[in-house]
């Protein structure tokens, strides 16, 4: 048995400003023997915008990501939602066009309302710190 | 969020959205801030079938496993 083993390498989106939480929060949810190696790299179109409202416009990752033998990977970014459904399946469709669909694309409303299914509930109670247009919508 | 939990067929009986502007979500949240968020907003809708408490920048799993 080897000590140490790499099961496998996620490619992850997400706003910059979460990195801490997002972080903290995945080795807070790892099973016991499962930890994370992370590194990071700046997406231009995400690092440089200070306004919420660009910065709550998903981009697709550029055309030659992933470059380093990911084989999943997780578009994650909440307010995919501002633009209206069915925009994630739209998105991941053209996320995993664009890299040949080479590895399978998700992104985190689609986890959520996978568990939604999964979990039978269509009646929910919210919470979030979003602003409320973008909670409404 | 609302809206397209809507479009598949989940309806939202309840919600509490605190506003937060962009550099408030560093500032602003403590750490027991989705807790009382969530406690607040499912005393509203007490025949939720879950709750589901949103955004990256919260940390929440500590809340989760309080109750």
């Amino acid at each position: 048995m080897r000590a140490y083993g790499e099961i496998a390498t996620i490619g992850f989106i997400g706003p910059p400003r979460t990195n801490g939480t997002v972080l903290h929060e995945a080795f807070r949810l790892a099973p016991p023997g499962v930890t994370w190696v992370w590194s990071t790299m700046g997406l231009r179109s995400s690092v440089n915008s200070n306004s919420t409202g660009r910065w709550m416009q998903p981009r697709p990752a550029p055309r030659n990501w992933p470059s380093r033998g990911q084989r999943h990977r997780d578009d994650g970014h909440p307010l995919i939602s501002s633009k209206g459904a069915p925009y994630h399946e739209q998105l991941e469709d053209r996320l995993a066009n664009a890299i040949g669909k080479r590895i399978p694309v998700t992104s985190d409303i689609h986890c959520v309302l996978s568990a939604f299914a999964a979990l039978k509930l269509n009646r929910i109670a919210v919470a979030s710190i979003y602003q409320r247009y973008i909670q409404d919508t | 969020m609302i809206e397209y939990f809507r479009h598949y067929g989940v309806r939202t009986l309840a919600d509490e959205a605190l506003s937060y502007a962009l550099a408030d979500c560093i500032t602003k949240p403590s750490m027991t801030t989705s807790y009382d968020t969530a406690k607040t907003v499912l005393q509203r809708a007490p025949e939720a079938q879950g709750l589901y408490i949103s955004c990256p920048q919260w940390p929440v799993i500590d809340q989760i496993e309080t109750d």
